[in-house]
């Protein structure tokens, strides 16, 4: 229990001590926030908020967590750590659970800006939307996590990161409703993850849903994160 | 002496073509300085590292504290301290976060404030590591093999690239680690460390030990002759080494000579001689001490470092 707390802080300074997270997983999405809250495309931020909360989550869990992974095990740190006597699955486990608590406090970060600002709901803040939005969360660390593992070094994983994080959000309707886009981009989309966490949400906020009228959304978010995380687990290695 | 704390046997390791390891058996014991003193290359990093648990020997047997490595390091780790050649901390944390948390992962260790201070790194403590100097790190490193107060400390070529001084620092670490009744097995390729701080070495080259002993006893082994270096103000190429038949081998180096005998008191006489009569234009002469230097010479025909 102590070293996990120990760790977990560990992780935690690792993380807050590089600006670039600070920026990339709080200003950026704020700014998004702001911007596209004002251009008010849908006419409510309902139809902007999920996309940014989902912007929000694909920055920490693929981007942040899968170059950080790179990079320490291209520099031997999990190779030094295979030499104290704790599990570097522990030291991985803690690492994703560090990030997954930095995710939930973006949202919550997002979320009161908009109720603020732009008076979203309180739903925002409800158990349905933490709920759908862990399996969001474990989706795209599974995806972090596989791009990690196919990158040879930190410039490809920067590559292997950026790419799915564009396709997935701006294919997947994060930015503008997929109702705009042409045709076979549509037919496209019904084939990520992300139309199925925005949609979601926007249910649980909008018409009230519950989580468990979302079985469909969730088996699709938990398939995309089961087959990119045993993907990842082929490729796997700490050093 | 007893049961050794270290055993290695007949320990073989390829990396694909290349032989990195062959038959390589030691054993360590009990509070000695151990050193593995070879040239780039001669399979030290690769012999430490099967110890260590961090690559996998293809042939051999390994115990470390009377358990068998792989399969018992879980147990082992608690106890051994490592130094690898080569680590890349985290940069964006403090000297001594990082202790605190190294102490954390095992069952007993040092107050880090103690091992901060043998490390010289008590002033540093607050830094971030990205700040510290390339020798601090080393000693951040160190720290971090000692923070469990191991019975086995492993160190891979602690003081390369140190200074004098800074060198010195960490020999008396080792030596004052060896006084705490604990084991040190280090690399280097510095043969005066392995003078100065080992008890026993071991050369390796190609993987393979060619020599084993204390320092003296190796020297006194070879039973090599004195070394005479002389330095001509000319191109060495046209000294005639049969003017003097005493030398038994030499090597030239620019203008540098080298000349080893086992009656040096003569050719130095005859070197004045030649001097005095203009025959031969020496600059200097100085007489030498065989070294381990030599030893691997001698084993070898090669230079430690080329
Ligand atoms: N991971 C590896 N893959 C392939 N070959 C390797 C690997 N590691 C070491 N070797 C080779 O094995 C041999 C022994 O290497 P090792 O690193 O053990 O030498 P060393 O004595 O530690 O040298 P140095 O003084 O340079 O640290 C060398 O020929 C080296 O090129
Ligand atoms: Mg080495």
């Amino acid at each position: 229990m102590h070293t996990l707390v120990q760790q977990y802080l560990f992780e935690n300074r690792l993380f807050f001590r590089n600006k670039m997270n600070v920026f990339w997983n709080y200003i950026f999405p704020l700014f998004f926030l702001l911007l596209f809250g004002s251009l008010n495309f849908g006419g409510s931020i309902d139809y902007v908020l999920p996309g940014i909360i989902i912007m929000a989550i694909a920055s920490s869990c693929l981007i942040s967590t899968g170059i950080s992974f790179v990079l320490m095990r291209e520099k031997g740190y999990y190779r030094r750590m295979s030499i104290v006597p704790v599990s570097r699955f522990f030291l991985l486990g803690t690492q994703i659970l560090q990030r997954y608590v930095v995710v939930l406090t973006q949202i919550v970060f997002l979320n009161l800006v908009a109720l603020i600002v732009f008076s979203a709901s309180p739903a925002y803040f409800g158990l349905d939307v933490w709920l759908l939005v862990s399996f969001g969360i474990f989706t795209f660390l599974a995806l972090g996590f596989l791009a990690a593992n196919i990158s040879p070094n930190v410039e490809a994983a920067e590559a292997f990161t950026m790419l799915p994080f564009f396709t997935l959000l701006f294919l997947g309707g994060a930015f503008w409703p997929l109702s705009i886009m042409p045709e076979f981009l549509q037919k496209f989309a019904v084939f990520l993850p992300t139309p199925y966490l925005i949609g979601g949400i926007q249910s649980i906020v909008m018409i009230d849903a519950s989580i468990f009228d979302l079985g469909k959304n969730i088996l699709v978010l938990i398939a995309w994160g089961a087959v990119s995380l045993i993907m990842a687990v082929k490729f796997f290695r700490w050093e | 002496m007893t049961q050794p704390i270290i055993e290695m046997k007949d320990i073989v390791k390829f990396y694909g073509e290349v032989k990195a390891v062959d038959h390589l058996s030691l054993n360590i014991f009990h509070k000695e300085v151990f050193g593995l003193l070879g040239p780039n290359g001669a399979g030290k990093t690769t012999v430490v590292e099967i110890l260590e648990g961090l690559r996998k020997a293809d042939a051999g047997e390994i115990s470390v504290l009377d358990q068998p490595v792989p399969e018992k390091l879980d147990r082992i780790k608690q106890k051994l301290g490592v130094q690898l050649q080569i680590t890349d901390l985290p940069e964006l944390i403090r000297v001594k976060e990082l202790l605190v948390l190294f102490a954390g992962y095992y069952n007993h260790s040092l107050p880090v404030a103690q091992v901060l201070e043998m490390a010289g790194l008590t002033e540093k403590k607050q830094v971030y590591t990205k700040h510290l100097s390339g020798g601090q790190k080393q000693r951040l490193a160190l720290a971090l093999a000692l923070i469990n107060d191991p019975e086995i400390l492993i160190l891979d070529e602690p003081t390369t690239g140190l200074d004098p001084q800074a060198r010195r620092n960490i020999w008396e670490i080792i030596k004052n680690w060896q006084k705490a009744g604990k084991t040190i097995l280090l690399t280097t390729h510095y043969m005066e460390e392995a003078e100065q701080i080992c008890d026993r070495v071991g050369i390796i080259d190609r993987g393979k030990i060619i020599a084993l002993g204390t320092p003296e006893e190796l020297i006194r082994k070879q039973n090599l002759a004195t070394a005479i270096e002389f330095e001509l103000s000319e191109n060495a190429e046209n000294f005639d080494e049969k003017l003097f038949p005493e030398i038994e081998e030499f090597y030239r180096q620019g203008q540098n000579i080298t000349a080893f005998s086992r009656e040096p008191q003569k050719i130095l006489v005859e070197l004045v001689r030649a001097l005095d009569n203009g025959s031969l234009p020496i600059k200097q002469i100085s007489l030498r001490k065989t070294s381990l230097e030599d030893v691997f010479l001698e084993l070898t025909g090669r230079k430690i470092r080329d």
